[in-house]
């Protein structure tokens, strides 16, 4: 080509993007937002994953995790699995148990020194007094407040918190204690015959840590503490009940005294007590996990006593597997809306393109007649299309990995502790998408611009031939012929509908996709509206529900909860005891996290005897199990499932299937006779009140010191809500998406309809009819379109919604998938609404059409 | 015949664009004069002389810049566009060169289009059958000649019994045989119905079968003749 006929070319396209500039925006809009949603989701998948590994790499995680019980020591134990860790990797032990933390749940981790496998990813903050054996270090999510705390809780380095732990690890018998005895100072109470110990320490550090990425207040956060801060704490404990002799006695450095915990160092290792009871292991090479775990289960399997508790990798633990899942998911939900938005772009370019093709046929002609080849005509419109995908794309590659990752950031600063963002661009992705993206439009104008192409300059420069669909009836001569307008728009605007379906499968295509979307939006609310209020646990009738603080859970007697107001009446009129536990349920070979709901009886102070929350009609010999489970693990009604819950194996028959959001899992009665003796023990309890002053009745309840949290049903149905937060943003995204699909659909494909009749307008005023005559048969097209498509929308709305809901699944809830009927009318009606809008915004147009100009010339 | 009745009168009209700009154009500059009913007018000038616009002023598509239209009495010059719409509708038909049917109606319908408008139309079928097209009536504007897609514009003009039917060009874009019987319907159909119509054109030839003649020169009236004698289109040959 030569210079000046690319000038030429370039001039032409230019004049043709400013003539067309408003479809050529639309392209440039709808198309940018899929890339920007794309590459944005994309952005975020690899960032959310990068900074979960850089936390599992800063903090050297352990790959695998092996613990034992800390009750049961075998003193063959160290050598023997630090010989098998050997040959894959390398190991490190500490004392881990499940304590409480003030009033919350905290795992704690006790170690010689600081670890140098699954060390803090980061320490936040410290004191200076904390050295490598001289640490209490807390994660820092342990120093928000949490939603199911009432209990503000002061944490900070340099200040005191009390841990609670279970005197049990001391495994002291009878005779042990009554020689220890006569150590105490006088009228001292044995802290050892307690069940629980609470000891003091300051706080030297606040971390984040890599065992630890989730926050769901389900699972408890870590806290680390090093062997001689606890022995000291413990010592300080001690010097409170026994007298100094008897505390030397105790506390011989030999560990030859009275408490065996001097043998409680069976492992012969730098620990004494607590005895360390888990070995973290780290693989040299990821992929011998299944070698090691499965020999380490050899290992105790061939033991005449099996003393493992637990053989997990990182990735099985509960927190490991919600990021896990979490991961997979935001790498799916690049997937699945962007694709939408791909498809309407690709629709405009289609529509725009063609049309642009036809009004240039004279165009096309004239640019042949001067001798320019058909490859440079394809060319110039394969720039044309190239360079506005191009600038599509870039706008949304740009945008979308600054906009994505911190708009989603809210979600995951809900789940997770994580560090900064960081974004991960994924350039490999980007960049396929770009070429994808080009490809398809190429394509596209490949395939629409073709046949006028390949004509010869005199054919293009004739008027087109429209192709004629209706067959030409037999004349049938009417007696009366008073036609009307009404029917002739109608008329009209069928055949115009049908003499360019692809012009009307688009519009379709936009109302179906805006109808289904406002209705999946809508539909995600009710379904967790209709979780939250139909669940047997958040919703089970009580005015209020308490949860117990761990260290105080089992001691608890009818008096504490007799609230009284000024005048000394009863404030409560009873309550009935219950526990949420999370354990593993087992069916056939395979199992599932879950919880367990039990049930106890209710306890009158006052007034009714016969209440009870929740699951009334729970039988006293099988168990009910929530539908999420059964599902998992294909259980049908009076199949048997096997569990484990306090200290006992237990087979039950499940006579019930329900469904649940939240109170997923097993329903059982505290005084099922599954259990070998009726649950005394319990986590929480509902009350009955009087209603009177149930504000003063929290206060109360909350300044008890074994009370962790008392919420009312809508406090209850908020905290089960924050669970569901996630959904809630991709709900309002979906909506919001919805009404721009509709809005840039219908507006682009209107205005191309709108331009086409232009000639077509202006010879119906000619005629002297009147605007809105005029717009009749455009009105009726498009409304019967969009009604239509409305219609057809609203059947895909229910799929639409699972597949979203699927995709992110939360763990902890179950979906009853619900679309109400306000929620179908509501989106029908708000489609249609934007339609008519538009079409109205249309419709103004047809007064500025000139009829002397529009007609003057062959189109 | 009797006293010749007056459709039209047209007094110092004017039609300038840009007015008063560096590329101000005279379309018409002050021009005058009568039409009486019945009447087939041919009005011939030079590319760019004013004949479309002062057509399209005829027809109530477009307003003069000075001067008065006065139609029936009425002073069409002083209308609104609602007014203009309904004058449109009521009393012209009007015939493009590139006939501008709509190409999703059948012939029938693109007449009954018109039809709908009227009070008292003409049946659609009827006027076809009066054009020629009695065989045609169901076809689409793409499945007919130019000829016939002329002859179903006209029909649709025809259809709401107008008092004025303007043509600006109708033979333009066919040829000359065709274009000789699509003159000679115009005539035909000004005669039976009384229809005063104007034709507009740049063809001299064409001019011969006018019974008046007004040329149009750079915006004025160059002469308005009347001829006793036309000839029929037939006979002239271009
Ligand atoms: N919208 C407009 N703006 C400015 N000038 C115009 C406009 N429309 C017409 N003109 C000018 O007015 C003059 C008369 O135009 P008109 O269309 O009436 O000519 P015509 O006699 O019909 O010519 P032709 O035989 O070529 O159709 C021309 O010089 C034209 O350039
Ligand atoms: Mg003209």
């Amino acid at each position: 080509m030569k210079k000046e006929a690319r000038k030429l070319l370039l001039k032409l396209g230019l004049s043709t993007i400013k003539q067309n500039w408003k479809q050529f925006l639309a392209i440039v809009g709808i198309g940018g937002l899929a890339i920007n949603l794309f590459v944005g989701l994309l952005t975020n998948a690899s960032s959310f994953e990068y900074r979960v590994h850089s936390m599992h790499k800063d903090g050297n995680v352990a790959d695998v995790f092996l613990t034992l019980d800390p009750r049961n020591p075998d003193p063959n134990d160290l050598d023997k699995i630090q010989d098998i860790a050997a040959k894959y990797g390398y190991s490190e032990e500490r004392f881990y148990t499940l304590t409480g933390l003030s009033s919350k749940n905290a795992l704690c981790a006790i170690s010689y020194s600081m670890p140098s496998i699954s060390a803090p990813s980061e320490i936040i903050k410290s004191s200076p007094k904390q050295t490598n054996h001289n640490f209490f270090i807390i994660d820092e999510v342990l120093c928000e407040s949490n939603a199911i705390s009432t209990q503000t809780i002061d944490f900070d380095v340099g200040k005191i918190c009390d841990v609670t732990i279970d005197t049990s690890y001391f495994s002291l018998s009878e005779e042990e204690l009554n020689q220890i005895d006569v150590l105490l100072k006088t009228g001292a109470e044995n802290p050892f015959r307690q069940d629980k110990f609470i000891l003091n320490f300051e706080i030297t550090g606040i971390m984040k840590h890599p065992e630890n990425i989730s926050r769901a207040a389900y699972s408890p956060c870590l806290f680390m503490c090093s062997n001689s801060v606890f022995r000291n704490s413990l010592r300080d404990k001690l010097a409170e009940s026994f007298t100094e002799l008897g505390l030397r006695t105790i506390w011989r450095e030999g560990f030859e005294g009275i408490l065996n915990w001097g043998d409680g160092n069976p492992y012969g290792s730098t620990i004494s007590f607590p005895t360390g009871n888990q070995f973290l292991i780290k693989l040299y090479d990821k992929n011998n996990k299944d070698k090691l775990m499965n020999e380490l289960e050899t290992y105790f399997s061939s033991k005449a006593v099996d003393n493992h508790l637990m053989l997990q990798a990182i990735d099985d633990t509960s927190g490991g597997m919600e990021v896990n899942q979490d991961i997979k998911q935001s790498y799916q939900l690049a997937f699945a809306f962007p694709l939408i938005f791909f498809l309407v772009a690709i629709l405009i370019i289609l529509t725009t393109f063609r049309q642009l093709i036809l009004k240039d046929r004279n165009q096309i002609g004239t640019l042949k007649g001067l001798g320019f080849k058909n490859k440079e005509i394809y060319l110039y419109y394969f720039l044309l299309v190239g360079a506005i995908t191009t600038i599509s794309f870039l706008i949304g590659a740009v945008s979308g990995p600054f906009l994505i990752p911190f708009l989603l950031e809210m979600k995951y600063k809900i789940l997770y502790t994580l560090p900064r963002v960081t974004i991960v661009f994924p350039w490999f992705y980007a960049f396929l998408t770009w070429l994808a993206f080009i490809a398809i439009s190429i394509l596209i104008t490949w395939y629409v611009s073709r046949k006028e192409i390949k004509l010869k300059p005199v054919e293009s420069m004739r008027p087109k031939e429209i192709n004629v669909i209706f067959k030409a009836k037999r004349i049938k001569k009417k007696k009366t012929d008073k036609a009307n307008t009404f029917k002739l728009a109608t008329h009209l605007a069928f055949r115009n509908m049908i003499s360019d379906p692809v012009k009307s499968l688009m519009v379709l295509l936009g109302m179906i996709g805006c109808t289904a979307l406002l209705c999946c939006g809508f539909g995600i609310e009710d379904t967790i509206n209709k979780g939250i209020n139909n669940d047997p646990f958040v919703h089970s009738g009580a005015n209020m529900t308490l949860a117990y603080v761990y260290e105080q859970e089992n001691s608890k007697t009818d008096i504490d909860f007799k609230i009284e107001d000024d005048e000394g009446e009863l404030l409560i009129n009873g309550y009935q005891p219950y526990s949420r536990v999370a354990l593993e349920i087992s069916h056939n070979s395979s199992s599932y996290s879950s919880y367990i709901q039990v049930m106890g009886e209710y306890r009158a102070f006052q007034g009714d005897t016969n209440i009870h929350y929740s699951m009334s009609d729970l039988p006293k010999d099988s168990v009910y199990l929530s539908s999420k489970v059964a599902r998992k693990l294909s259980v049908k009604v009076n199949d048997t499932i096997s569990f484990e819950y306090s200290g006992q194996r237990i087979e039950a028959k499940v006579s019930k299937i329900y469904d649940a959001f939240y109170a997923n899992g097993i329903m059982i009665l505290g005084e099922s006779t599954l259990f070998s003796e009726p649950i005394t023990k319990y986590e929480g309890a509902w009350l009955n009140l009087t209603n009177k002053n149930n504000e003063l009745v929290r206060e109360k309840l909350t300044d008890l010191s074994y009370v962790g949290s008392a919420e009312t049903p809508e406090g209850w149905a908020k905290i089960v809500n924050d669970a569901v937060s996630s959904i809630s943003i991709i709900t309002n995204a979906v909506k919001v998406f919805a009404l721009l699909l509709a809005t840039i659909a219908l507006y682009n494909l209107g205005l191309m309809n709108f331009n086409e009749r232009i000639r077509e307008i202006a010879t119906m005023k000619v005629l002297g009819f009147k605007k809105k005559e005029v717009s009749a048969s455009l009105l009726i097209e498009t409304l019967t379109l969009t009604f239509v498509g409305a219609a057809i929308g609203l059947t895909l709305g229910m799929p639409f919604m699972v597949t979203v809901l699927t995709i992110n699944e939360v763990g902890m809830v179950d979906y009853i998938y619900t679309v109400t009927t306000l929620t179908y009318i509501f989106s029908f009606l708000f489609t249609f609404l934007v339609g008519v809008l538009i079409n109205g915004l249309l419709m103004l147009k047809i007064r500025g059409i000139k009829m002397i100009e529009s007609l003057k010339s062959v189109e | 015949m009797g006293q010749e009745e007056v459709i039209i009168k047209i007094n110092n009209l004017s039609k300038i664009y840009n007015e008063g700009k560096e590329n101000e154009v005279r379309a018409l500059n002050s021009v005058s004069f009568s039409l009486n009913k019945g009447e087939f007018t041919v009005i011939l000038g030079p590319s760019g002389a004013g004949k479309s616009t002062l057509l399209n002023i005829l027809g109530g598509m477009d307003t003069p810049s000075y001067g008065d239209f006065i139609f029936e009495g009425a002073n069409v010059s002083k209308y609104n566009p609602e007014e203009l719409t309904m004058f449109r509708r009521k009393k012209i038909g009007f015939v493009f060169q590139f006939y501008n049917l709509i190409a999703n109606l059948s012939a029938v319908e693109n007449v009954q289009l018109a039809s709908a408008l009227a009070d008292d139309p003409f049946d659609s079928y009827d006027i076809l059958e009066k054009v020629g097209l009695a065989k045609r009536v169901n076809n689409f504007p793409p499945q007919l000649s130019g000829g016939e897609q002329q002859r179903v514009a006209i029909a649709r003009a025809l259809v709401k019994k107008p008092q004025l039917l303007l043509c600006d060009e109708p033979t333009g874009a066919l040829d000359s045989k065709t274009g000789s019987t699509i003159i000679a319907l115009l005539k035909d159909i000004s005669k039976e119905f009384n229809i005063s119509v104007v034709m507009v054109t740049h063809n001299a030839k064409i001019a011969e079968c006018a019974e008046r003649l007004i040329i149009v020169r750079d915006g004025q009236i160059d002469t308005d003749t009347v001829n006793k004698n036309p000839k029929k289109p037939e006979e002239i040959n271009w």
